[in-house]
């Protein structure tokens, strides 16, 4: 929602430790205005935006997007803004609700993500909730001198259904 | 029990609390204290304690016991 856009989300994307790995620079959301702007132009169609709550606190955001509804494909995008819950598994419920929108909500097809191979915990993450390697995009993204590699992981509904979701409570 | 054996397994005891009787099977993906951060911990102590560097896509491979140990014991580096 709106009211939740507040200094304190401001303040996650100016974190560099936060957005290391989310392409985006402290330069890009320099005032509560644009992250207004930003939050109207999700369209609720070819991109969600949800907030992640623990203990009734909003700790970071996730997103289902680049939805192709032609081919079911989907893509999704997390962070965990409030670093003290780091650790707490904020992020592997934030891509697991994201998959049960998309899958089951949206009735997509497959996802299909990219994580830079220097962000280990998301692709450890990755791993663990049971999505495959399938692919390397060599070079794709400038962080600091070098460029770094971007891995592709998917997962299918197939597998979401028969595999991933009975792991998880959704209570 | 090797000396590489018995280091890792006080690695594993220290920073995941594993009972030592659960080590052998221990993994990534059925442990709750074996969370990204904690991994992120543990390969850094490993790292320091067996004087090697990992490679990222080695750090995303190990993600047991028994791989870690295996990897450890295979290492040219490691006397």
């Amino acid at each position: 929602m709106k009211s939740d856009i507040t200094e304190k989300y401001l303040s996650w994307l100016q974190d560099e430790e936060v957005t290391r790995f989310l392409g985006v620079d402290a330069q890009d959301y320099l005032s509560i205005n644009q992250l207004y702007e930003y939050f109207d132009e999700i369209d609720n169609y070819k991109k969600f935006l949800f907030g992640v709550f623990k203990d009734k606190k909003h700790v970071g955001n996730f997103t289902v997007n680049s939805i192709d509804y032609k081919n079911g494909i989907f893509d999704i995008g997390y962070f965990i803004g409030d670093k003290s819950y780091w650790g707490s598994k904020a992020g592997e419920v934030a891509i697991v609700c994201a998959l049960k929108f998309a899958f089951e909500n949206l009735g997509l097809r497959k996802i299909f993500g990219g994580i830079l191979e220097p962000n280990i915990s998301a692709r450890l993450l990755a791993k663990k909730i049971g999505f495959i390697q399938e692919g390397i995009l060599k070079d794709r993204v400038r962080m600091g001198d070098n460029l770094v590699n971007s891995m592709i992981v998917t997962m299918d509904s197939t597998y979401w259904s028969n595999e991933c979701r009975n792991k998880y409570d959704f209570r | 029990m090797s000396v590489i054996e018995e280091k890792l397994k006080n690695i594993f005891k220290d920073l995941l609390k594993v009972d030592p009787e659960n080590i052998q099977t221990c993994s990534y993906f059925d442990n709750s204290n074996w969370d990204s951060m904690n991994h992120l911990s543990l390969i850094i102590e490993i790292e320091k304690v067996f004087n090697i560097k990992f490679t990222n896509n080695q750090i995303i491979d190990m993600t047991s016991y028994e791989e870690i140990l295996t990897f450890l014991k295979n290492s040219s580096d490691i006397k």
